[in-house]
């Protein structure tokens, strides 16, 4: 079926799984333009048609499977699929993005989005096969790691170049921080995996020989060329390509952007110690995710011998190992890589994981666990080999593991005794590796974030506050860099505003974001959307549907309970270090929260009060 | 002997005394001679998290370009009047 939209496959798939029918949709020319695809067209999908106050791992819950109109693998970081639902672990919005070639498979397949609903009457996995889909019988892949249920499955399909997305026995076991991996990569955040275990469906397999029409290939053809001319060059496509992710870890220990000991400090001190370690031992190559990427910042991984001994496999990321290293005092990579390792093939994101084993080394210093929960185990700071441990209690829920499931907010009710003090995350979502004592537009960006603490959409307010970054948004406002304090709170509360609308775009329209930190801008980004649609759309038009997009999140999770109460930090985050580099730096304070958070709701046009959208706003951005 | 000019901007500049240094290398020297020379120059003063005096190398992020070239072999001679450029990228996920 031919697409009415130049640039899209122009349908989408609804999955029910509760009859075990799909249907094929045609999308909508309007919604399509006002909201591009990705977490923009399903956000404006999961605000109409679910229901206000359902349990995420109900068969009410939807979760969707959506591409961007740049999710092509022709396209610089167009290997990106977005998969948004509502979150069993923070009860909100949630959008959890990877890499792969899944996203630009789907296309050729002939959908920009797939929709499911409902729950199947026993495990299946579903295969889409050029506007083709077929359910099979999953019953044999439960317990399976994700890596054995992708070759089997892979296997049972006769090819093995077939992108397959899947959970792992986490996601089987509803694990409330369980992630969606794909070919090695993890949606991790916010439990997708659990609502697709809620939901029945272990997987889902895509392969396809279709193609999109492009209104102006000419010109796409020239934009790209440029595009990928200009990425050779690029010193920060170059860094991600050299160091990978995990690169910044010196740099950040050293720079008081690297949470230690549960948040406790904002440096090590032994950052380039355990990169030497890492690049010495650990690393085996680089890789790109996608087919087609030329910035390949994935890093092929070993332990090649000894107790933490491990298979190549892509990971040591950066937010993962910081992790599994700063975050519980680990000094041994080996077991760092170990554990990462085994949280993706169990299927439970690296982020929440580590985190909720620094509170739970927290709770046993402090004599708060109960003996029946952890038996004999040594929970102390720095204790390496309970790391491996805990990771396979917590995707089995055994004993602690079954508390720690179901993430640090929950998991400090169920405990008490003034666990909460130290609970580190936003809205339920834990806190990623970096630290806004030391860049305090971070500060707004996590408490305001819609999906939470997390390290997508506040990543830019770090490399703009340290890392002195603007991604062509100059013009559009945002103050330079270089002229910002990183100390200063005083403007960052507006800055933030156009940060994020700038820097949510690239999950918008299914493209890698860290081609935008290596200079691919919003200008470039409309220029190829130009070409590939015929629209007449400019970079303004782009960030605007960045602000109309974060505007209806804030709308889904208002209409779930979200007020401006919700929009806080934890006290820690914003008090001096307790030990480190800058224990004694009184900058790292953050004096007047609420001053940013005020500054920020001024400048999105919100209730300075409740932090709701003005109805003014609303009707400008289409809302109403 | 090979003339060339040692690059850094910013933050990256304090360490080394001045944006632009020139620094004479011998005939048919490489990037990996020049890194001898910057340890040798400057191998106490540069931190930790951004120069490995073990292996006199920098440590991720930062890159070498040079004349305005990014490079990654090391084994890559220098030529008279080169501009070797000390870069730092941002690459935190």
């Amino acid at each position: 079926m031919k697409s009415k939209i130049k640039g899209f496959a122009g349908y989408q798939l609804r999955v029910s799984l509760e009859k075990m029918e799909t249907k094929i949709e045609a999308i909508s020319a309007e919604i399509t333009r006002k909201f591009l695809g990705g977490a923009g067209y399903a956000a404006k999908i999961l605000f109409d048609e679910s229901k206000q106050g359902i349990d995420p791992l109900s068969p009410e819950n939807m979760l969707i499977l959506s591409t961007g109109p740049l999710s092509l693998n022709r396209i610089p970081g167009g290997g990106s699929l977005m998969i948004c639902f509502k979150s069993p672990l923070t009860n909100i919005w949630a959008e959890s993005r990877v890499g792969g070639n899944f996203s630009p498979d789907i296309k050729k397949a002939g959908f920009d989005h797939v929709i499911i609903e409902g729950k199947a009457p026993k495990p299946i996995y579903l295969f889409i096969n050029d506007q083709k889909t077929e359910f099979k019988d999953a019953t044999h892949l439960l317990g399976l790691t994700t890596s054995e249920k992708v070759k089997t499955i892979q296997n049972e399909l006769g090819d093995e170049n077939c992108s397959v997305l899947c959970i792992g026995p986490a996601g089987e076991n509803l694990v409330k921080m369980s992630s969606i991996m794909v070919g090695g990569r993890a949606a991790g955040r916010a439990g997708g995996g659990a609502v697709l275990g809620s939901k029945n469906l272990i997987a889902v397999a895509v392969k396809g020989s279709l193609s999109i029409e492009v209104a102006k290939p000419d010109q796409l053809k020239a934009i790209l060329k440029k595009s990928f001319a200009d990425l050779k060059t690029n010193e920060m496509s170059a860094g991600f390509k050299e160091f990978g992710t995990i690169g910044d870890i010196p740099d950040n220990d050293d720079g008081g952007d690297w949470p230690t000991q549960n948040w406790r400090s904002n440096s090590w001190g032994k950052g380039a110690d355990l990169y030497d370690y890492y690049e010495d031992n650990n690393f085996i190559k680089g890789y790109a995710c996608y087919s087609g990427c030329p910035i390949s910042c994935g890093r092929k991984v070993h332990v090649a011998n000894g107790k933490y001994k491990t298979p190549e496999h892509g990971g040591a990321e950066y937010e993962s190992i910081s992790c599994f290293t700063a975050y519980v005092l680990n000094e041994d990579m080996d077991a760092a890589i170990h554990s990462t390792y085994l949280c993706n093939e169990l299927g439970i994101d690296t982020i929440s994981t580590g985190s909720v084993i620094a509170f739970a080394m927290e709770c046993f210093e402090k004599g708060l666990l109960e003996k029946e929960d952890i038996s004999d185990l040594d929970i102390s700071w720095g204790n390496a080999e309970v790391l491996p441990i805990l990771v396979k209690m917590i995707a089995n829920r055994q004993g602690l593991g079954d508390i720690l499931a179901e993430g640090v907010r929950s998991a400090a009710d169920r405990i008490g005794k003034g666990s909460k003090e130290f609970a580190i995350h936003v809205k339920g979502l834990e806190g990623p590796a970096h630290d806004p004592r030391s860049g305090k537009a971070l500060g707004v960006t996590y408490a305001t974030g819609n999906r939470g603490m997390c390290h997508i959409h506040p990543l830019e307010a770090m490399a703009w506050d340290r890392g002195k970054l603007d991604w062509g948004l100059q013009k559009y406002g945002l103050p330079d860099p270089n002229e910002v304090d990183r100390w200063d709170e005083k403007g960052k509360g507006t800055a933030v505003k156009l940060l994020q609308d700038g820097l949510t775009l690239p999950d918008i329209i299914g493209t890698c974001k860290f081609f935008s930190y290596a200079g691919i801008t919003t200008d470039h980004w409309a220029e190829m959307i130009a070409s590939l649609t015929g629209w007449d759309i400019d970079g303004k038009e782009l960030l605007q549907v960045g602000e109309r997009v974060i505007n209806l999140q804030r709308l889904f999770n208002i209409r779930e309970g979200i007020t401006a109460k919700d929009d806080i930090l934890p006290e820690r985050v914003k008090s001096i270090p307790e030990f480190g580099k800058y224990s004694k730096e009184e900058r790292c304070v953050i004096h007047d929260f609420e001053g940013m958070l005020l500054e920020y709701y001024q400048a999105r046009g919100w209730d300075p009060d409740t932090g709701v959208p003005s109805p003014e706003k609303c009707r400008e951005l289409g809302l109403v | 002997m090979v003339k060339i000019t040692l690059e850094s901007i910013g933050k990256l500049s304090s360490y080394f005394g001045n944006e632009n240094i020139n620094i004479d290398l011998d005939d048919e020297a490489s990037i990996m001679d020049l890194l001898s020379v910057i340890d040798d120059r400057w191998g106490a003063i540069l931190p930790g998290f951004m120069w490995n005096s073990k292996k006199q190398k920098f440590r991720g992020p930062i890159i070498i370009a040079v004349n305005n070239e990014i490079v990654r072999d090391l084994k890559t001679r220098l030529k008279n009047n080169d501009k070797v450029q000390i870069i730092k990228a941002f690459v935190g996920g």
